[in-house]
């Protein structure tokens, strides 16, 4: 039974080790400061699949964005119902996520489906941001492709 | 009046209603309040001493640490009432531990008593003078349920101890659950974190102190050796911080994750 990082291993899981670096030891945390900053990812030019983020909380909506971008969507992140209502017109998504700290009623979700009756939308349980990160965050992304699937 | 301040300082008072559960009691701390100035406070509270409550305390002066505002006990308070308030307070103790922000715990004397306990607080009763017998009682209530733990007071339970478990509302009480100890070398801040990384009062404690620390230098090692949790806002917060961080010129890096003797599943593994 290898011996596996916690924390090393929600960021695998989540696919976000490469995000933000690791290193073993403090020396080499402080050492890799000198090489100068990392070059940004470079996004792919072809079009993604959109999603849209609502929720109340930056913390969690930085968290789906990454862990959604980094499994291959286009995403934007709003705190703003009526934003996101703006977002879901303009960018035309294919999934809209509700956060555990937004009220997703049936009317709200029926206006949304109103311009797109393919639009999947994704309420996230209350629980999600307490959740152990790995856990949640490959539950949501199964949730996401298939709804998907689904659409198709 | 600052219009946002003031729906802050509603907000707290609502708040501090709601979390104690009295409707007669309200406080608004000034920690609470760092962008409110004395008069502001003054203003709030005088807006709801307006609604019938009446205001008691030092509310003038900027070294007043909080203002406690009382509803008229006037007729209010019958002793039906005060009965089903006395009550309330009459909670039994949970095997919880004590937050950062709990308080409400009724332990001392009046409120461990029978029936009108609280009004037997003799020692509360001092300096309120003034009050009309209602306003007395209603006042040691108040006074009675802000009792510490006796734990920590050494008092009348020693070995009282302190453990996580449901509040007193069964919910789960917030807990400083994350340790951080920080390190400014010459170029580089480390900050070494030890318990949950988990969203509320831990991602705050280390936003604040990250905070605190990256003024000047905004180079970050986090080392997260004893870290045995962390949630996905807990999750978010290291994201945002790294993407604030590397904005500003600096960065953020991550040393001695905590060992853990956990398999490691590669099929949940998923690519871009």
């Amino acid at each position: 039974m290898p011996v596996v990082s916690f924390v090393s291993q929600v960021l695998q899981v989540t696919n976000l080790l490469g995000v933000i670096p690791t290193y073993a030891s403090e020396a080499e945390a402080i050492e890799a400061f000198s090489a100068g900053p990392a070059a940004p990812e470079k996004t792919p030019a072809t079009r993604r699949t959109r999603i849209v983020c609502l929720d109340s909380s930056n913390d969690l909506l930085a968290y789906l964005k990454v862990l959604l971008t980094r499994a291959g969507y286009e995403v934007f992140t709003t705190r703003n119902p009526s934003d996101a209502r703006t977002l879901v017109v303009a960018t035309g998504p294919s999934v809209v996520i509700y956060g555990p700290g937004t009220q997703a009623s049936e009317s709200v979700i029926e206006k949304l489906r109103q311009g797109d009756p393919n639009l999947a939308v994704l309420v996230l349980p209350s629980d999600f941001s307490t959740a152990e990160a790995s856990q949640a965050g490959t539950d949501l992304v199964e949730r996401v492709r298939s709804a998907l699937k689904n659409q198709v | 009046m600052n219009v946002p301040a003031m729906r802050a300082a509603a907000g707290v008072l609502a708040a501090n209603k709601a979390a104690h559960g009295n409707a007669f009691r309200a406080f608004i701390f000034m920690s609470e309040l760092p962008r409110l100035r004395s008069g502001q406070v003054q203003a709030a509270a005088l807006r709801r001493a307006r609604k019938g409550a009446r205001l008691e305390g030092n509310a003038a002066g900027t070294n007043a640490k909080k203002i406690t505002v009382l509803r008229r006990a006037q007729g209010r308070f019958s002793s039906d009432r005060l009965k089903s308030r006395t009550e309330t307070h009459r909670r039994p103790l949970p095997s919880a531990s004590f937050g950062t922000s709990t308080g409400g715990y009724y332990r001392s004397k009046g409120c461990r008593a029978k029936g009108r306990g609280a009004t037997k607080d003799k020692s509360n009763t001092a300096g309120l003078s003034r009050l009309r017998s209602g306003q007395v009682q209603t006042a040691a209530l108040r006074k009675a349920s802000k009792g510490r733990p006796p734990g920590r007071q050494g008092g009348r339970y020693p070995n009282f101890q302190l453990r996580r478990g449901p509040g007193r509302y069964g919910r789960v009480m917030p807990t400083m659950e994350l340790t951080l100890q920080s390190e400014a070398t010459e170029f580089v801040v480390i900050i070494r974190c030890k318990g949950r990384i988990v969203s509320g009062d831990a991602v705050r404690a280390l936003q604040l102190e990250t905070e605190k620390l990256t003024h000047l230098k905004k180079r970050v090692v986090l080392q997260l050796a004893e870290v045995s949790f962390i949630d996905s806002a807990g999750l978010g917060a290291l994201v945002r911080l790294f993407g604030s961080l590397r904005a500003e010129g600096g960065g953020l890096k991550l040393c001695q994750l905590s060992p853990l003797f956990r398999r490691f599943s590669r099929s949940r593994i998923y690519s871009a």
